[in-house]
């Protein structure tokens, strides 16, 4: 099972750039950049605070996939 | 600990000795003939400064095209391009600096002109002096165009604070991204190190190098383990 986003969806929905997003959460723009692209898993706090920012829940940011040969 | 290991283990150490035996019978009894580096100094110098010069070269390649990129930075795209082309720029100066000092090293006690023309002797220093600001600039240049890209980073890059200050100013991917390099690091350095280590006492039994390689290879060694083991296990771990 892999782990996917909605951030760049919800940061475009919200018309937020990266940069901005990153400031927001306190973060840098590269962190911003490898969550969206799926190269890092935040840790339980930043994912909270990405979903406060959002105000959306935990849950509705991040989701498990499975795998294609399951 | 599984048998086969253990087995595998005891063989690999059995060749190693074979080896070196064999090695050591074969060169020290019958005289193996290793030029040493002094024979070859004039060879390695002129390849170490030629060498020094294509990275020039390509440092002043990636410099143009930071700076190309540095206008347009908001864009992702670009972004990305930029933090790669910033991540080899402060690579390559410091290859630059390291070098520069080897070939200094090598070639300060002779004589001989490295090159021909305006590369002869008597503009030595001018190059090597050259090479080393270069390196510095460009290393600073590149930290001042970092931080522009991501303002949250701190730390001034000629202060010998730096290394500190930077890595309290990164979040949590970067401190981990940090660390997973660091320990990729030290497993290579080590293995590289202890490779060395062998070798420097292969050709101080030949008497094709002095003592102080060996000594140096093995202060970094030994040093490299003990920062790494204090660090790991600070907090308990």
């Amino acid at each position: 099972m892999k782990l996917k986003n909605r951030v760049k969806e919800l940061r475009a929905r919200n018309n937020i750039n990266q940069q901005d997003l990153a400031t927001r959460v306190n973060v840098s723009r590269q962190t911003i950049s490898s969550i969206e692209g799926g190269n890092y898993h935040p840790s339980i706090l930043l994912a909270l605070i990405i979903a406060k920012e959002f105000n959306v829940s935990v849950n509705e940011l991040f989701y498990l996939e499975e795998d294609n040969e399951n | 600990m599984k048998t086969k290991n253990i087995i595998v283990f005891i063989l690999f150490l059995i060749l190693c000795g074979t080896i070196g035996y064999f090695f050591g019978y074969y060169s020290v009894g019958e005289g193996l003939n290793i030029a040493s580096i002094s024979e070859n100094i004039e060879k390695i110098s002129s390849v170490l400064f030629y060498g020094i010069l294509l990275l020039v070269i390509y440092q002043v390649y990636l410099i143009l095209k930071v700076n190309s990129d540095m206008k347009i930075f908001n864009d992702d795209e670009a972004y990305t391009r930029l933090n790669k082309n910033l991540s080899s720029a402060i690579t390559v100066s410091d290859i630059i600096g390291i070098l520069t000092f080897m070939l200094f090293g090598l070639s300060v006690n002779f004589e001989q002109a490295i090159g021909v023309g305006i590369f002869s002797s008597k503009f030595q220093l001018i190059f090597y002096l050259f090479y080393l600001f270069f390196a510095l600039f460009t290393q600073v240049y590149s930290v001042l165009c970092y931080k522009k890209i991501a303002p949250e980073k701190k730390g001034d890059p000629l202060s010998f604070s730096f290394n500190k200050d930077w890595f309290e100013s990164c979040d949590e991917a970067e401190k981990i991204k940090i660390g997973q390099a660091s320990y990729e690091s030290f497993k290579v350095t080590r293995l590289v190190g202890f490779c060395l280590l062998i070798l420097s006492v292969v050709l101080r039994i030949l008497n094709k190098i002095d003592l102080y390689s060996t000594l140096f290879i093995g202060l970094i060694l030994i040093v490299q383990f003990i920062v790494y083991v204090l660090n790991a296990s600070k907090d308990g771990y």
